[in-house]
């Protein structure tokens, strides 16, 4: 009875594991895609009316949920506090927190160097291209989890079924 | 010596930059803050010769980062809201501080849209003059109303400063509704909706509005009883007041003259004297260090 039970225990911590690492890098997905949209809802906010920056974060932050509506009100308030740094520094700080693709990383801490720094018009251009671009990292990434994601519930069943064995 | 103007002008300055203008502040009164890249940090003084800001004995090193930095301090990380300010040659800072830029700029459609590169930039430090118009107020205000004023002098002579000062004593003394058409925000310089300027407490502003257009809003939406406005230099600068003349409203406003003559030689001005929109001009006249400034009546018209 106790082997079964010890059994049970393997396998349900095995495929766990194996989804676990499947939800996080779906959540990482999700993040990136909220961004994306959030970029693009301050590409439209800048197209209107020009709202300051710190405005268009706090839409941003709004708009989005978790790790990326976090993002945005921290770099909100960090403006807010005029720490006397520039935005580009906060922008690149607060995004390590994201845990984005190496890629990913490069391209989104662009926005920071882009916002608020010129009119209006350049900085729509800038964000479209940015978010763009992350878009396409966006579509590679969730093929390649599909995959990865198949894989690793299949590694982590055949490692299951191999301590079991060895345990039973 | 605490310089609170010299303080809120350095406010959007780096640290180190800020605190070594703050140091060489406490020495003497500047005008101007100076910053150029690759060439340091200067004030310049009230005589308008600029002072080398040192560190250590040497040069306070200043890179075109700092600039950009200054920039974004400045206008809060939004230069979206900035950029049409700049046209107007300047981007206004709270307190009244004005921030002039150089460097490679981005042109669309013929106009300056912003700065691909800084290589200097000047802080200029507002200090308000007040009392400056304490000769001339009662002159201006006669009986029941104030007769409507053409303050009249060469550039660089203080019309502006003699505009707010004499708004800020009518609205005070007087109690009088004043709409302000602001346009180039020299004269109020509203920041996040507060006049930075001391213009009175019965005064409405409006700010970066082209003039004449800013004069008939103005006139249609804030019904006031006296209209002001800096630098008339176009015809529709004319029409609009005389529009506001005819509905009874005092008006107030500056221009380019050394006197009536002058201002009479010139076809845009001629103009304004024969439709007899202002009765009086206030002439402002420098001797050496010294301002004064005298009001003359002009004469009836029909």
């Amino acid at each position: 009875m106790q082997r079964l039970i010890g059994g049970g225990l393997v396998v349900l911590a095995c495929v766990g594991g194996a989804l676990h690492l499947t939800w996080q890098r779906r959540e990482g997905l999700r993040t990136l895609e909220q961004l994306i949209a959030a970029l693009l809802l301050m590409e439209r906010e800048l197209g209107r009316g020009e709202p300051d920056t710190e405005t268009l974060l706090a839409m941003a932050a709004q708009s989005a949920t978790g790790p990326a509506s976090r993002f945005f009100r921290n770099v909100g308030e960090a403006l807010n506090r005029n720490a006397e740094r520039p935005l580009a520094a906060l922008w690149r700080e607060e995004g390590e927190a994201l845990a984005l693709p190496p890629a990913a990383k490069a391209a989104f801490d662009a926005v920071g160097q882009i916002l608020g720094r010129y009119d209006a018009q350049e900085q729509r251009k800038g964000l479209h291209a940015v978010a763009q671009t992350l878009q396409e990292i966006f579509q590679s990434a969730k093929e390649e989890e599909k995959q990865t994601s198949r894989l690793t519930l299949a590694l982590g069943s055949c490692g299951a079924v191999f301590l079991l064995v060895l345990l039973l | 010596m605490n310089d609170t103007a010299l303080e809120q002008a350095a406010a959007c300055l780096p640290r180190e930059l800020r605190l070594a203008a703050l140091a060489k502040g406490e020495r003497g009164r500047y005008e101007e803050i100076r910053l150029r890249a690759g060439r340091g940090m200067f004030l310049t003084g009230a005589d308008g010769r600029e002072e080398q800001v040192l560190l250590g004995g040497e040069v306070l090193p200043v890179s075109a980062d700092d600039l950009s930095l200054v920039v974004e301090l400045a206008t809060r990380a939004s230069f979206q809201n900035a950029a049409e300010k700049l046209k107007s040659g300047f981007l206004p800072l709270k307190g009244g501080h004005r921030l002039g830029l150089c460097g490679t700029v981005t042109v669309r459609e013929g106009s300056i849209t912003g700065f691909r590169e800084l290589s200097s930039l000047a802080i200029r430090i507002a200090r308000p003059v007040q009392g400056f118009a304490e000769p001339v107020v009662a002159q201006v205000y006669q009986g029941e109303r104030p007769g409507s004023t053409l303050i009249l002098s060469p550039p660089g002579y203080g019309k502006t400063t003699l505009l707010r000062d004499l708004i800020r004593l009518i609205s005070l003394r007087y109690h009088l509704r004043i709409g302000l058409a602001d346009e180039r925000g020299e004269v109020a310089a509203l920041w996040k909706g507060v006049p930075q300027m001391d213009v009175g407490p019965t005064t409405d502003v409006l700010d970066g509005c082209p003039k004449a257009q800013g004069l008939m809003q103005l006139l249609r939406g804030m019904g006031p009883q006296l209209l002001a406005a800096d630098e008339i230099t176009a015809p529709e600068d004319v029409a609009a007041l005389s529009s506001a003349a005819n509905c009874g409203v005092a008006l107030l406003a500056t221009a380019h003259a050394a006197g009536v003559e002058e201002l009479g030689q010139r076809p845009l001005y001629r103009e304004l004297l024969e439709q007899g929109i202002f009765q009086q001009v206030c002439i402002l006249r420098r001797e050496g260090q010294r301002r004064s400034c005298t009001v003359e009546a002009l004469p009836c018209k029909g």
